[in-house]
């Protein structure tokens, strides 16, 4: 496991890697109200809106899944095409990461002798 | 933001303010967690501001002392002071710019000062132990819309910051400063203008400071359970509309509008979003003012309102 150059975001590069594990930053705080997400940027006071399915994403960036196992998991739950949500996983990814709201690590895949 | 000044013109001036005699002395307040008296060199003033200031009363001796000095006719020098102590706040050849300033610096201390309570930008008023807060930037008729609510039966709390305690009461603690009514709005709440000893008139000039027991004797609330959000925004134009709105935008414009968010950082802002969570929100389009009232008095009795 390696962690990321925060000079470089999390998900700097045209790909985002399958291995990616991403988890909101310690100084984001993710308010849901009515369905509807809410984060709050304790560094910059910002405050940020996010629709339904972004709050459904942002709800499980607690770093515990990498990208290819979330976008699986809510492909199931909302019963909706993988290729869809992964593309709107890696969009809200990436606009995390440009506000610098998220903090992410890439497993590495370790070949057996 | 009011600039204390002390040029060499007006230098005499000062340390002649600051030997003046005082006689006449408030009683002691308390806005939010500032404790306050004010002296004056005339008596008629003194009873005003006693008046305007009464919801504010405290039993404790105050330790901040402003004073108000008319220096008398001075040739070429500023005649009339506001001083905190001895520090000086303004000095101008004009009555009112003074008394107008201390005003403006008591409700600044009010809230910069406090470390206790989260402050959200807003107005507020109460009916049977439930509140409505109004939270708006300055200049969007937060003042008119809780005077004319006041004015029909709602008990005031704040025209300017809803305080908020984060010790797990939900109450919103009162700050019942006097009303700040601006030209603007003066014509709609006409009956609100305060009676001044003509004496003082030139001390009052510009908006009215206006203390809510002179609407009603009872007409000052005590901690009240926030039940409605209501943004109100003046609309001279349009219709006058209450919409709901989504509980995420009121947390956006509740936080945007909160004086020490950063003091509390996250545990301010779940505060706000606790806030926000207990209460039906909505945004208000006011042209009309009182139908916008008869508006808000409706959320109050809906049967939603009471659970």
């Amino acid at each position: 496991v390696s962690t990321s150059d925060p000079d470089d975001g999390v998900v700097a590069g045209e790909a985002i890697e399958p291995g990616l594990v991403a988890r909101l930053a310690d100084h984001v705080l993710l308010i849901e109200l009515d369905g509807e997400g809410v984060i709050y940027d304790e560094c910059t006071g910002a405050v940020h809106l996010l629709n339904p399915t972004a709050t459904a994403i942002a709800s499980c960036l607690d770093g515990s899944s990498n990208l290819e196992d979330l976008v699986r998991d809510l492909a199931h739950r909302f019963s909706t095409d993988a290729n869809v949500v992964g593309r709107d996983v890696t969009e809200l990814l990436r606009s995390l990461d440009r506000h610098h709201l998220i903090h992410g690590v890439v497993e590495q895949t370790v070949d057996k002798p | 933001m009011v600039h204390t000044h002390e040029d060499p013109r007006s230098a005499t001036g000062v340390d002649a303010a600051r030997a003046a005699s005082t006689p006449y002395r408030t009683a002691s307040f308390k806005a939010l967690d500032f404790d306050f008296c004010i002296e004056s060199t005339e008596l008629a003033l003194r009873d005003h501001l006693d008046g305007i200031y009464a919801p504010l009363r405290s039993t404790q001796r105050a330790t901040h002392v402003y004073r108000l000095i008319d220096l008398g006719p001075l040739p070429g020098q500023d005649r009339y002071f506001a001083l905190l102590g001895e520090d000086l706040i303004v000095a101008g050849p004009t009555p009112s710019f003074p008394v107008w300033s201390m005003m403006w610096h008591i409700n600044n201390q009010a809230v910069t000062t406090n470390s206790r309570l989260l402050l959200v930008h807003a107005a507020a008023a109460e009916s049977h132990g439930r509140a409505v807060i109004l939270p708006a930037p300055a200049e969007s008729g937060k003042t008119t819309l809780v005077a004319g609510l006041v004015r029909n039966g709602l008990r005031y709390l704040t025209d300017e910051a809803v305080a908020l305690r984060l010790d797990g009461d939900e109450r919103v603690v009162p700050y019942p400063k006097p009303l700040t009514i601006e030209a603007g709005s003066q014509e709609v709440l006409a009956d609100l203008r305060p009676e001044v000893d003509e004496l003082i008139s030139g001390y009052l000039t510009g908006p009215w400071h206006v203390s809510p027991l002179s609407i009603r004797i009872s007409a000052v609330a005590d901690c009240a359970v926030p039940r409605f959000l209501v943004v109100p925004r003046y609309a001279a134009d349009g219709p006058t509309a209450l919409s709901p709105l989504r509980r995420v935008e009121a947390l956006r414009r509740v936080a945007e509008g909160t004086f020490n968010l950063e003091t509390f950082g996250r545990r301010g802002f779940e505060r706000l979003a606790q806030l926000v969570r207990g209460c039906q929100c909505y945004e208000l389009a006011v042209a009309d003012l009182e139908r916008a009232c008869q508006m808000v008095l409706t959320l109050f009795d809906s049967p939603e309102a009471s659970s």
